[in-house]
């Protein structure tokens, strides 16, 4: 029994502490995974962040056993966020380099790296999110697991314990608070 | 409504006009709500795959980067090698020809490499693309390595070149085909203790050369010392490379650079550094073979740090009771937090590990060393050796705390006895307040059974956990007779013990082996004068408390033969006649009445009327009765205990002196 299935099971039996011990092994297992299928991959490939999350999940969560089955949203939001974090970590320090900060790296892939836009939407995303975080931190969650562990509405509806048309209506007025925080701040973006 | 049915609700609608007449009604007169509920719509039209597409387009700048993974995906340095023609090489730089990655530390990579000038094998260490880029730290880097390539020791990897002119700097050294003591720590766990006694030396022994230098090594751990194969021979490495890290600062992400799991107190909190500080990390080093983990562990780096710097390391004997008590000692005394308390030199650990080990291989030839003096800080020492430390030497809070305990208890011991035995004659033909006897003897008694427990728990240094749980229980107990304020004190002593041992457990990590707490640690000692002092307080203070109707106070009549009583009279006209001394009157009430050592009689006014059940109630209220004589007269004899037995003609005059009416006062038969 890996440590993750251990920890989900105390999740279950209602550990208050268990949680936070999840993030860090599934944000390491998920760096992991990543660097893995990227060395194999042929340069210039994507990758799917949500695809790393459900490998993730299969390696580390032992799915026959049928009890962990509510703690699964735990193990989703944990990744969810921990993808969030290692995408925006990625974008920051591009973003850096970009900007010839003094980490200079010995960065070999630059022809990789994706238009600037999409960069500045992360980020910009990100800090909308955290926002969002703040005032309606369930929409904030149903966001996360939709977009980051790319569950679909039912699962994260299950995940969170909500139903799916409340799921629905949440998101849709989600999507439109982000989009619209966004929209607004590019067009104070500098560079 | 609020904004988000609102909002909901107008998607729901087919056609913009729908859309513009449900908000009109929904909002009314409210326009900034309504201002807000349309922007929200309008960036729902134009979202468009806003969100709906899984962030995968920002995977493409998902790069190798080393730090996404621990594993060999950091190619970086792969780019700077130039093609080779041989074979069995992955490229060349400079004159060396990299055969293959060997490691990957804090610094950089090392590789292993051939010398291709002089055909001999090497290790080549590539310094990190962030710490070469600043140049000031290239500069200490090489002064660094210039200092440790002067070691020349047997258990220090040599180093055989630096080259400043290369980007980045690489410094060729001793190739050690092996594994470090982390990896065969990994492997095997726990070690015995004769390979923790050959390590441990030859460890000490590399140390000593670099220290002789005057090099402080700074980042002694396990990964750092290499053991050469098959026979296991010691090579220090890293020597000095600490400092450059720590000028920069750099850290990767999430991490601090390195593990602090070996640093010392002060390190850990940025204070000067001596060489001592190299034997608080060989301290850990020790530890951590002898019990397969680290001394300080915690959920962070900062955690870890605050133990290092404030909590001792859990006993080696928790995890692994083979290990003899000599060689806790020794790893005690190199874990000390203080650094004037730690062994002074390498050599001098050097020598006694090669003592011991020594004397395990030839036990009869070799004589054991001559196990380590007492440290200051108060283990394991006999009573007599701590008295003429404690005049020469400073004081360590331990031994204070001890020492306050000490004199609480023996002061209550002494105050008690004082009051009881030497004031108590003062009362003499007085009466000594119940209460005030019996809150003496029962702080004396507390303060005894304390006292005990502290001598105790300084013969058995090592778990102090049992004698101290006696002096707790044993202070309880002898407050458990004494009633309901008294058994509160069980309650809250209960409570206080769990505190402490909460805290002391809090203090070893969860991941300490044993099921159950072993050792309070000694620092908590200062807490126990608090803890004792109430129970004393309260022994003391309790009996006032509770006054006479306390249980021991009233009963102390017959435990002593002195004190004092209050009688319940209920008859009306019953007169109660205490040796002449009249001290009731009429009416029913209550008398409250000395009783000194002695026969006493008690009279009734109302001769013939003298109930029994009066008279039985009267020597109940004293719980005394020797004899009842004559009822009828209204005379009853009673005497406590403690009294000299009257003889039969003693008796007989009191009779016949009480039993006429209106004795006259003033006569006190029986002696005092």
């Amino acid at each position: 029994m890996t440590d993750v299935t251990q920890i989900l099971e105390q999740i279950e039996h209602g550990d208050p502490g268990a949680s936070e011990r999840l993030l860090p092994l599934v944000y390491d297992e998920l760096r992991r995974l990543a660097a893995q299928r990227l060395a194999k991959e042929a340069p210039g490939q994507t990758l799917q962040a949500t695809a790393l999350v459900h490998d993730a999940f299969v390696r580390l969560v032992n799915v026959d056993r049928q009890q962990l089955w509510n703690s699964r949203g735990h193990f989703f939001a944990a990744a969810a966020e921990a993808m969030r974090r290692i995408l925006v970590d990625r974008a920051r320090r591009k973003r850096r380099v970009k900007r010839g900060g003094d980490l200079v790296r010995q960065d070999l892939n630059e022809a990789e790296i994706a238009a600037p836009e999409i960069k500045h939407d992360l980020l910009a995303l990100d800090k909308a999110l955290d926002q969002l975080a703040e005032e309606d931190r369930p929409k904030y969650e149903l966001v996360k697991l939709r977009f980051f562990a790319g569950l679909t509405i039912e699962q994260a509806a299950e995940a969170l314990g909500i139903s799916t048309s409340t799921a629905d209506r949440h998101w849709a007025y989600a999507r439109a608070w982000l989009y619209r925080r966004i929209a607004g701040s590019e067009s104070h973006q500098g560079d | 409504m609020d904004q988000e049915s609102i909002f909901s609700e107008a998607l729901k609608k087919n056609t913009l006009e729908e859309r513009a007449r449900f908000l009109a009604q929904a909002c009314g007169d409210n326009t900034e709500l309504r201002i807000e509920v349309e922007a929200l719509l309008s960036a729902h039209d134009d979202a468009g795959s806003f969100l709906k597409k899984p962030p995968e387009e920002l995977a493409a700048t998902f790069n190798t980067d080393e730090s996404l993974s621990k594993d060999d995906s950091d190619d970086a340095w792969r780019e700077l090698l130039k093609p080779s023609d041989s074979a069995d090489c992955i490229g060349t730089l400079g004159s060396y020809e990299i055969i293959e990655l060997v490691g990957r530390g804090g610094m950089g990579v090392v590789l292993r490499a051939r010398d291709a000038k002089l055909n001999r094998t090497v290790a080549i260490k590539l310094l990190a693309p962030e710490l070469a880029a600043n140049a000031m730290a290239v500069r200490r880097f090489l002064r660094e390595a210039r200092a440790a390539a002067a070691v020349s020791h047997d258990h220090v990897v040599t180093i055989y070149a630096i080259d400043e002119d290369s980007r980045p700097p690489l410094i060729a050294m001793e190739y050690v085909d092996g594994i470090s003591l982390q990896q065969k720590i990994d492997q095997c766990g726990e070690l015995d203790v004769k390979t923790i006694l050959r390590i441990g030396m030859q460890t000490t022994a590399g140390l000593a050369a670099a220290h002789r230098q005057g090099l402080v090594h700074r980042d002694i751990k396990p990964s750092n010392i290499l053991l050469e194969n098959h026979i296991e021979r010691v090579k220090l490495s890293d020597f000095g490379l600490a400092r450059a890290v720590d000028d920069i600062g750099v850290t990767r992400t999430g991490q601090i650079t390195g593990t602090p799991q070996y640093m010392s107190p002060e390190q850990a909190q940025a204070q000067r550094i001596d060489h001592r500080t190299d034997l608080f990390s060989l301290g850990c080093v020790l530890y951590a073979m002898c019990t397969g983990r680290a001394a300080f562990r915690a959920d962070s780096a900062v955690a870890v740090m605050h133990r290092i710097v404030h909590e001792p390391a859990p006993p080696i004997r928790e995890t692994n009771d083979d290990i003899p008590d000599w060689m806790c000692e020794i790893v005690d005394k190199l874990l000390e937090k203080n650094p004037d308390d730690r062994f002074q030199s390498a050599e001098e650990v050097e020598a006694l590990l090669a003592g011991h080990l020594a004397h395990l291989q030839q036990p009869e030839s070799v004589q054991q060393p001559e196990r380590l003096k007492p440290s200051r800080s108060d283990r394991g020492t006999r009573l007599s050796r701590e008295l003429s430390e404690s005049l020469s030497a400073p004081i360590s809070p331990q031994r204070r705390a001890t020492n306050m305990l000490t004199t609480i208890g023996g002061l209550d011991v002494v105050v008690c006895l004082a009051l009881f035995f030497g004031i108590a004659p003062g009362f003499r033909g007085r009466e000594i307040p119940n209460v005030l006897a019996v809150s003496t003897v029962f702080g004396g008694l507390i303060g005894t059974v304390l006292l005990l427990s502290i001598l105790i728990n300084r013969r058995r240094s090592v778990n102090g956990a049992l004698p101290r749980l006696i002096g707790i229980l044993g202070g309880v107990l002898a407050l458990l007779p004494c009633g309901p304020v008294h058994i509160l004190a069980i309650p809250v002593s209960i409570w206080i013990i769990h505190v402490f041992w909460h805290r002391s457990e809090a203090g070893h990590s969860p991941d300490s082996a044993s099921a159950q707490p072993a050792v309070l640690p000694t620092r908590s000692a200062a807490k126990w004068p608090a803890v004792y002092l109430a129970l004393i307080a309260v022994g003391l203070l309790s009996p006032a408390l509770e006054g006479d109707s306390g249980f021991i106070t009233r009963n102390w009549l017959n435990l002593t033969g002195r004190g004092r009583i209050t009688l319940n009279v209920r008859d009306a006209g019953v007169r109660v006649t205490l040796n002449g001394a009249e001290e009731a009157v009429t009416g029913s009430g209550t008398v409250n009445v000395a009783v000194v050592p002695g026969a006493y009689v008690i009279r009734s006014n109302n001769r013939g009327g003298l109930l029994t059940t009066n008279l039985h109630e009267i020597a109940r209220g004293l719980r005394v009765i020797q004899r009842i004589d004559d009822i009828a007269t209204g005379v009853a004899i009673i005497g406590p205990v403690s009294t000299e037995k009257l003889d039969q003609t003693a008796r007989a005059e009191l009779l016949r002196e009480y039993s006429q009416p209106d004795a006259p006062p003033g006569v006190s038969p029986g002696a005092e």
